[in-house]
């Protein structure tokens, strides 16, 4: 049975994920020698290498700056007693809702050279020169701001896995931060680790918010290629750098973690205890709602006033209920398709021996550098022929687009949980005879809870706000509230714009708040 | 029950694939608020069903022109409307179109019409400036491209990215009204005199609208959206004296998908989209496309195409000239 699941999996995985690309690739590097040559003197010159110096420096800052906001955050939102904890719990989830470019806008209302702030500044010479948000800075502070809750998120599910008991038995011998240091950090450290690689990967392909903050970065250049020149060769080609520096960071990733363990010998039994931050509970709480606020609800009031009246929501409503509702049902199918392939490819990934293992993440991870709109022509390359037009021709096809591009997030994050379970349960289980299908809804399944609910909405999220790969596939007669938006966007922000975007996020918010509050009545119960 | 679905599954994506369907599909640029009214239209009158994929020309999409390129080997698309005319060239070029020539078009000047019917023009868009009336006077205004360079408006004019969307293509026209050198002189004394880039056309609008900026370099369209709006902006088609390159005037497109799956359907589509009820119909909406056609009734705001001193330029030249163009002017405003 495990074997038939592994095949079915991986060779659902190798269709959907690995065929669309493998074939542009191949296409892309046998399309004759003068594309390569062309490639390569376009890539080895000055300007191209200044490019890169723009993307690593834009992508190193946003990780930084997510690990700086999301690591304490989770900590003291999941282990800590600050104020209100149970709402921050909830809330600083919110830049994810937003999608990045949406931010970015949100960003310039609050910090453009035309903001009352920006005026403020540099009318009372209160910064250097004309402060504004456009520049580098400015595009590791929104980058940096609508990542870093993968950070927080993972480093939530990575200390609420920890086996209380270490810590106690740790805490005999040793402080409780001292204990936080030696035994949690270095436990939560895979999920951490999964945290910075999304936000460094997801920022170093990310050009639309350097090209709104009027930075040149090189995906700009890639999508240059695609949508000044028609070149698609070229724009593939000169994806292959990304990608190969993101196979890069994950052998990176294994170094730092290979000879590091990160299960109990008994299981995580026993929730670890919340820690009392006495004297510096205020100067903590204020951190989490300070980053709270400033990430998520700064942006979404910005949103708000732009939207001007209440009126402007019906007629947001009236002129898009089908776009919400193909959004919702194609959302809700990919975030659960990418969630169960995820769960099965995350513990695949975890449990076979470690050659496989390293193909198996590694190509799991790869499609995460894969810049959207070439995703786009991959699937219709592979997809569209007389043959399958029952995918293509169909809602299957932006499925199948989601699972593409955000499998990597559900494989990633199960394969944190999966090493974190004791491999000993499992085989208690083989020794008591049950078939692999038991060990899964016994074992498996119950102990990965918080896992699945955090792939799914993290899947969930990313498929609602997704518009580049779907744009180019999506068939006629349909549209997704993120396509209209990206649509309508051209207009410039407009009170439209900002009351679908809010919109947006709040029928992002109700499936995941549903899920999260049913999950936690079920955790109640539980206890 | 599992030897119905065995059965049933097949036999419902064969119907699904194989049955005649009554219906058009049409990938259109122009905006959704002014073509899906069009569109609606065509399926109540006609009865065929008309499934339409939307899109915009500007810097942010990669969109439907590299999808109908990819989509090339097994069209999905039976009709491309677009909102401007080099794409479509570059369309014509990349062997997507097949040539259709509507009755409807007789009545269409010959400069924008396909010699061999790949793409047939209507209702244009001009490249115009955009001006301040609080920032300048009429006085003022410049009157052609080349005093954008002048001293006096160092620092005061925007453009939209120029490799991309019409902007793209009104510098890819320079490159043929100009020669390559002049042009190129011109874009470098552009940047000499710290013209501000910005993200699109209509950004260009908001700019000036907001008095940020003087001038700016838009089309008709967007421009129109201020004026109706009672924005403190003046229009100005430039060049337009006995010297002077012309205006660039930019038609719609329309045409047919090479091995359409519906081609009698887009036909009819394209006929109806070339009647002159249509054109009229774009000249009365918050475009203000200009009608092509002397005889179709337009609103007394909306110019007649021959009061247009239109820059003379082939658009065949103007499609090839892009990528040239765009390379230098990413070497000069870009890098």
């Amino acid at each position: 049975m495990k074997r038939t699941l592994l095949f079915l999996t991986g060779g659902i995985f190798v269709v959907i994920v690995i065929l669309p690309l493998g074939l542009l690739f191949f296409d892309a590097l046998t399309g004759g020698t003068e594309n390569l040559r062309h490639f390569g003197s376009s890539f080895f010159n000055p300007r191209t290498l200044h490019l890169i110096v723009n993307s690593f420096t834009i992508s190193l800052g946003a990780t930084f700056l997510g690990l700086a906001l999301g690591v304490p955050l989770g900590f003291f939102i999941s282990r800590t007693d600050i104020y209100f904890k149970k709402f921050a719990g909830y809330l600083y989830l919110f830049p994810l809702f937003l999608p990045s470019h949406i931010n970015a806008i949100a960003w310039i209302e609050l910090l453009g050279t035309q903001s009352g702030l920006s005026r403020f500044l540099t009318q009372h010479s209160l910064w250097g020169g004309s402060f504004s948000i456009y520049g580098i800075t400015g595009a590791i502070w929104v980058l940096g701001l609508s990542y870093f809750p993968f950070v927080s998120l993972l480093t939530i599910a990575g200390l609420s896995t920890v086996d209380g008991k270490l810590e106690e038995q740790a805490q005999l011998v040793a402080g409780k931060w001292m204990c936080l240091w030696k035994i949690t950090f270095p436990l939560v450290m895979p999920f951490i680790a999964a945290g910075a690689l999304f936000v460094f990967i997801f920022s170093l392909s990310n050009y639309v918010v350097p090209d709104i903050l009027r930075v040149n970065s090189y995906p700009i250049e890639i999508f240059t290629q695609f949508s000044a020149y028609y070149n698609q060769r070229q724009a593939i080609l000169g994806s292959i750098p990304l990608l190969l520096f993101t196979i890069g960071l994950i052998f990176l990733c294994y170094g730092l973690m290979k000879d590091k363990s990160y299960v109990s010998l008994e299981g995580n039994s026993r929730h670890p205890a919340i820690v009392r931050l006495g004297l510096y509970k205020a100067l903590c709480s204020c951190f989490a709602w300070g980053v709270i606020i400033i990430t998520g609800i700064l942006p979404l009031i910005a949103l708000i006033i732009s939207s001007g009246s209440i009126g402007i929501y019906a007629v947001a409503i009236k002129t898009s209920m089908k776009p919400i509702v193909i959004s919702l049902v194609l959302s809700l199918c990919g975030a659960s398709a990418c969630t169960l392939l995820g769960f099965f490819l995350g513990y695949f990934a975890e449990r076979l021996r470690s050659s496989w293992k390293n193909i198996l993440d590694v190509g799991a991870t790869l499609p995460l550098a894969v810049p959207g709109a070439i995703w786009g022509i991959g699937l219709i390359k592979l997809w569209n022929n007389p043959y399958t037009q029952w995918i293509y021709s169909t809602q299957v096809i932006v499925i199948f687009g989601f699972i593409a591009s955000f499998l990597p997030f559900a494989v990633k994050t199960m394969a944190s949980n999966f090493k974190q379970l004791n491999v000993n349960m499992e085989e208690a289980g083989i020794l008591s005879r049950a078939g692999f299908l038991k060990i899964l809804r016994k074992i498996l399944i119950p102990l990965s809870g918080r896992a699945i609910l955090i792939s799914w909405i993290i899947c969930f999220i990313f498929c609602m706000g997704e518009s580049t790969a779907s744009l180019l596939v999506i068939p006629a007669g349909i549209e997704t509230l993120s396509i209209k938006i990206y649509a309508i966007m051209d207009y410039g922000v407009g009170q439209l714009t900002a009351a679908l975007c809010v919109i947006l996020i709040l029928a992002t918010m109700i499936p995941v708040v549903f899920l999260g509050w049913a999950f936690r009545a079920r955790e109640y119960d539980y206890a | 029950m599992k030897r119905f679905f065995v059965f049933a599954l097949p036999l419902l994506l064969l119907y699904g694939c194989a049955y005649p369907k009554n219906e058009v599909v049409v990938y259109t640029s122009v905006d959704q608020v002014f073509s899906e009214p069009i569109l609606q239209d065509f399926e109540k009158k006609s009865g065929i069903k008309v499934k339409a994929i939307y899109d915009v020309e500007a810097a942010k999409t990669t969109g439907l022109v590299n999808r109908l390129i990819a989509e090339k080997n097994h069209p999905q698309a039976d009709v491309f409307w677009n909102s401007e005319i080099a794409r479509t060239i570059i369309l014509k070029n990349k062997g997507v179109l097949e040539p259709y020539v509507s009755a409807q078009s007789a009545s269409i000047p010959e400069q924008f019409k396909d010699k061999q019917g790949y793409w047939t023009g209507f209702a244009a868009r001009a490249r115009i400036f955009i001006c301040n009336t609080h920032l300048l006077s009429v006085e003022k205004m410049p009157r052609s491209i080349f005093d954008l360079t002048l001293p006096a408006l160092n620092g005061r004019v925007v453009l939209a990215k120029p490799i991309f969307g019409t902007t793209a293509t009104f510098a890819a026209s320079l490159f043929v009204a100009l020669g390559d050198q002049r042009a190129e002189k011109f874009f470098r004394d552009l940047k000499a005199n710290n013209v501000i880039i910005v993200e699109g056309n209509a950004t260009v609008r908001d700019r000036v609208q907001e008095g940020e900026f003087p001038i700016g370099l838009t089309d008709t369209d967007d421009a129109n959206v201020a004026l109706e709006n009672k924005k403190p902006v003046a229009v100005i088609y430039s060049d337009q004296g006995k010297n002077g390159i012309g205006a660039l005037l930019i038609p719609n497109t329309v045409s047919l998908i090479k091995n359409a799956p519906n081609q009698a359907n887009g036909k009819k589509l394209i006929d109806y989209l070339l009647s002159e009820e249509i054109e009229s119909r774009l000249a009365f909406s918050s475009a203000a496309q200009i009608p092509l056609r002397d005889h179709v009734k337009r609103p007394a705001s909306v110019p007649s195409y021959r009061q247009i001193k239109a820059m003379d330029v082939d658009f065949e030249k103007v499609a090839n000239a892009i990528e040239r163009a765009t390379k230098v002017l990413e070497d000069i405003f870009i890098r």
